[in-house]
């Protein structure tokens, strides 16, 4: 019986007392037991393992009962009121070590708490790794809606897949207009990635049909923030976009698929048959749900075969020079991964300063047990196994470890609310960044490994002794024995560790250099930006341009306002898209051959407020009107482009088949529209008042830019109030000085640089404190030595140089080994620099003179100690 | 057993302890039938297992309440063990349920529960 095999296996559990009373009785049980129905086999093992622990554990307390001679539990009472009374004694050196291993311990748990919050928590969807995001490789990104139509309609790989577009909108209730995030989504979009609304509902099959649409699921955020959390906002209207929309439900906290930035969701437009014919027009994100068991590789070779058969079957609108080839990303990976290395990287930096601050308890606990070793012999001698020895060290070094670990956390908690504070947005789920129990779990799990990892050495040593030969030598203890070799040792491992950190935190500090120093094209210094969005339905767009007019007319006039001008979009913050664009007099057999370029609506006073340069002609002005002549303006690399060997100023071109042609009257240079580390890129410029004849539309909401003399952000109360003055409903958004926002292309790099400088520079603190520890202490045991060969004439000199040697030897050891695995480690994080070598021999050699002269300060007090003792003293043996 | 016979030593029990010796009050019984009779008099709710089931019962052996009942019944099986109540268990469950009376009379004429109509 198969039952009875699994019992008799249980049973073998218990401790033999208790099997050899009961054994045969459970297995008669357990047959009856089984014929009784509904039998839950996980509560029968539950049960058995439950019991069978706490029997021996019952078993085990018993036995130490009886055996008071035995190293037991009883024992450990002992042990730790003897270590805690120890630590008493020494009030100093006890701070000193638990306040090492709390900066260990502190540092760890609060990036283990980023670690955790960002990269293990799983994502807040059902079986997150079945969620994948498709799109296309570049120059495609994006898919068009009747592409969408025939990887939802041929792609098994998929149970369902949903597209959404970005945008923003505008919330004008009375009291404070406001713009947010909005995605209109597919009405499975929610169904897709499997995740309930907290009140209400998401949308309806059929809600896509009435068009604008006229329902709308609100954030968590949102609801907070507007509505007070009301859980009656199920139901009620909200004006929003120039439309009143019926809120139907609103999502939970921590839903924030596309992005956390997203505040609205609204149904998007069905694709109707005459729409669905723009396949080159790519704009929809789509997010697909995996068939269970489907991995993502043979999912998107799945797509690939698709997508080679659109091209077949529809060769005019594809170009063969640039295929479509789907890319499918985990969920997980599109959201996290950009952010992924530097994390691990500042991960595995605190872990190197984890093994630095061991390293150095471990030396102080050596150093102590030095001047035990009488205690520990006259106790051996007494009669003290060597195990129980052992087991009282041990105690001392875990009370220590967690002593250090409760402070840790403390400091943790800080530091990783001041973490959160300071992370810039651009990392994802930061908010998702804090103290759980899994936290809790790992600095516990540390500080234990840690206990053990710097008390074992020395409690090894320290029992190891022969009490005899100790007591004979009157407990005088030498730095030339194995102790001494020990100690040097780990001084040596500190020291590689930081050379480590410290060339790694060089090189990205190089390359963050690098970066920042690349030109822009534009000059973002003393510039203030904002949003403007005035309501649509208020709104022609000849009012439009008055509208703009006028606010940039008042704003010029603010004392301090060098120049203003608005753009439909800002560099780094609006992730435009490319435009084609025709010549006059060029023709190209398909448009995706055709140049390309950066379209951008500038107002007058743009390219000024910019600091864009205008090389060739004029920029825009006041002159240029709606009603023409219709005038455009490119970049450098445009026009060298479409007019290699001629003047641009006089020559036409146009966007698209329906649009006017306007006529060149300016080059301007090329700028960097993604930011440090972005590219240089073709650009063309439309008058914002010709816009609907030359660019399609006219944008509603636009960007002011702002120049200024002082402060830019001191002026931002006063744009506010001419927008309001000018139209109480329009919104004003994201108010920011334009250094603000390049500096978000660089803000993930510039805070993790920043992180692991800090750390880096703790490493070499601790490292210091490390040489300086070993060498002092060699210094006082050595007193006896260096006394005698002053005493028979040794200069000053020698002995400083012997002892500032000593600590020079240690530190260039260690510099060398940390040097070939700084070369290894950087290898792995090759990744993340920019222009800078793995081995770059500016840094290198900066960090090697660096703990050159780190070492040398901290033997530097110590061999003065050295040179001032005298020979009468030491040879008392005082 | 002889020493501290004392009932009152042993109170208040616990729950558990006090359905195995209630169960054991109306005869001798071996592990299962006690499993069985337990679930009857808590109409099901307390479902005991056998590790839990012979730990009380060694602690209510230990304790002196329970003894292996040496003389078994005509039909029963030679590798079950029948448990019984010794003298002391008899007078502790006594002492118990009558602790637990008196317990429900306070509570009954402070109006924490409703007298029962008999």
């Amino acid at each position: 019986m198969r039952g009875d095999r699994v019992v008799r296996a249980l049973i073998r559990l218990y401790p033999r007392e208790f099997r050899e009373r009961y054994g045969r009785a459970m297995l008669a049980f357990h047959r009856e037991r089984l014929h009784e129905g509904g039998t839950t086999w996980s509560r029968i093992v539950c049960d058995h393992l439950a019991s069978a622990l706490a029997e021996r554990v019952r078993s085990l307390s018993k036995r130490r009962r009886v055996d008071p001679t035995a190293d037991s539990v009883p024992m450990l009472g002992q042990d730790i009121r003897f270590a805690l009374r120890t630590l008493a004694r020494r009030p100093i050196f006890a701070t000193i070590v638990i306040g090492t291993i709390a900066l260990g311990i502190g540092a760890n748990s609060a990036i283990f708490s980023v670690v955790n919050g960002v990269l293990l928590r799983p994502l807040p969807y059902p079986e997150p790794d079945r969620v994948a995001s498709f799109g296309h490789a570049p120059p495609t990104l994006l898919v068009s809606p009747p592409e969408y139509f025939d990887y939802a309609r041929d792609l098994r790989s998929f149970e369902a897949l949903a597209a959404y577009t970005l945008g923003e909108g505008n919330l004008a209730t009375p009291d404070e207009p406001e713009r947010v995030g909005l995605a209109a989504v597919s009405t499975n979009f929610f169904s897709v990635l499997g995740v309930r609304p907290l009140v209400g509902r998401t949308f309806l099959p059929d809600e896509d049909r009435v068009m604008p649409a006229t329902v709308a699921v609100l954030s968590y955020g949102l609801w907070q923030r507007r509505f007070g959390g009301d859980q009656t906002i199920v139901g009620r209207t909200i004006p929003f976009n120039g439309t009143s929309r019926t809120v139907v439900g609103v999502m939970p906290q921590y839903f924030d698929y596309p992005t956390a930035h997203v505040d609205v969701w609204l149904p998007m437009a069905r694709f109707k048959s005459d729409s669905l014919g723009d396949r080159a027009n790519h704009y929809l994100f789509v997010v697909g749900r995996l068939r269970r068991d489907v991995p993502v590789a043979r999912a998107e070779r799945a797509a690939s075969t698709v997508a080679r058969r659109l091209m077949r079957d529809y060769p005019e609108k594809y170009d063969p020079n640039a295929p479509l080839v789907p890319v499918l990303t985990p969920v997980s990976e599109a959201l996290v991964g950009a952010t992924r290395p530097y994390v691990w990287m500042l991960f595995g930096a605190v872990g190197f300063v984890l093994l630095i601050v061991c390293a150095n308890v471990a030396n102080l606990l050596l150093a102590r047990g030095e001047g035990r070793r009488r205690e520990m012999a006259v106790r051996s001698a007494l009669g003290a196994s060597r195990r129980r020895m052992l087991a009282q060290l041990l105690t001392e070094s875990t009370i220590f470890a967690l002593g250090g670990g409760t402070l840790g956390v403390l400091l943790a908690w800080s530091g990783t609310r001041a973490l959160v504070a300071l992370a810039p947005r651009s990392i994802p789920r930061v908010e998702q960044v804090g103290l759980d129990w899994v936290v809790l779990a790992y600095a516990l799990a540390t500080s234990l490994g840690a206990g053990i990892l710097f008390g074992l050495v020395p409690a090894l040593r320290a029992s190891r002794e022969a009490p005899a030969e100790t007591l004979k030598e009157g407990g005088r203890a030498s730095s030339q024995g194995a102790s001494g070799r020990v100690r040097r040792a780990l001084v040596v491992t500190e020291v590689a560790l930081a050379v480590v950190m410290l060339c790694g935190a060089g090189v990205l500090l190089r390359s963050l250099l690098k970066l920042q120093s690349a030109d822009l094209g534009f000059d973002p210094r003393s510039v203030l930006t904002a949003r403007v969005s005035p309501t649509a339905t208020t709104y022609e767009e000849s009012r439009l341009i008055v509208f703009y007019t006028q606010l940039l007319e008042r704003v010029r006039a603010i004392p301090g306002v060098l120049s203003a001008g608005a753009a439909g979009w800002l560099p780094v913050v609006d992730n435009g898209g490319m435009w084609g664009l025709l010549a006059e007099g060029q023709s190209y057999d398909r448009v995706p051959r055709g140049p390309v370029a950066v379209p951008q609506q500038a107002t007058a006073g743009y390219f000024e407020a910019m600091g864009l340069k205008v090389t060739v002609g004029r920029g825009f002005t006041d002159a240029d009107r709606e009603s023409g002549p219709y005038v455009g303006i490119v970049s450098r690399s445009l026009a060298t482009e479409l007019w290699p060997n001629a003047d641009p100023i006089g020559k036409r071109f146009r966007v698209g088949g329906g649009s006017t042609f306007m006529t060149v009257v300016g080059v301007v240079d090329d700028i960097r529209g993604r930011g440090f580390g972005g590219a240089l890129e073709p650009a063309m410029y439309f008058a914002y008042p010709q816009t609907r004849e030359t660019a399609y539309f006219t944008p509603r909401s636009m960007n002011l830019v702002i120049r200024t003399k002082g402060d830019p952000l001191g002026i931002a109360n006063q744009v506010k109030a001419i927008v309001r003055s000018l139209d109480a409903m329009a919104p004003v958004s994201n108010v920011r000085s334009l250094e603000q926002i390049v500096g978000i292309s660089v803000a993930n790099r510039r805070f993790s640089t920043t992180l692991l400088g800090a750390f880096a520079a703790l490493a070499l603190v601790l490292a210091g404190v490390g040489i300086f520890g070993v060498i002092s202490y060699g210094v006082s045991e050595r007193r006896f030595e260096i006394g005698v060969r002053m005493a028979l004439g040794a200069e000053r000199s020698r002995v400083l140089v012997s002892v500032l040697g000593e600590g020079l030897r240690m530190t260039l050891v260690g510099v060398a080994i940390g040097i070939v695995g700084a070369a290894g480690v950087l290898r792995i994080l090759r990744s993340l620099l920019v222009d800078v070598p793995v081995v770059d021999a500016v840094t290198f050699a900066g960090v090697a003179a660096g703990l050159v002269i780190v070492a040398v300060a901290a033997s530097f007090v110590p061999a003065r100690r050295a040179t001032a003792i005298s020979a009468m003293d030491a040879l008392r043996g005082g | 057993m002889s020493g501290n016979t004392d009932p009152a030593r042993f109170l208040p029990l616990r729950p558990v302890e006090l359905l195995i010796l209630t169960a054991l009050g109306s005869g001798d019984r071996h592990g299962y039938a006690i499993r069985k009779a337990v679930l009857e008099s808590t109409q099901g709710r307390v479902s005991i297992e056998a590790g839990n089931l012979y730990r009380y019962i060694r602690s209510l052996e230990d304790d002196g309440l329970v003894v292996d009942a040496a003389t078994r019944t005509a039909d029963a099986d030679e590798r079950r063990i029948y448990y019984r109540l010794t003298s002391l268990g008899r007078r502790v469950l006594a002492a118990e349920l009558e602790r637990l009376r008196t317990l429900v009379r306070y509570a009954e004429a402070e109006g924490l529960i409703a007298r029962l109509r008999t």
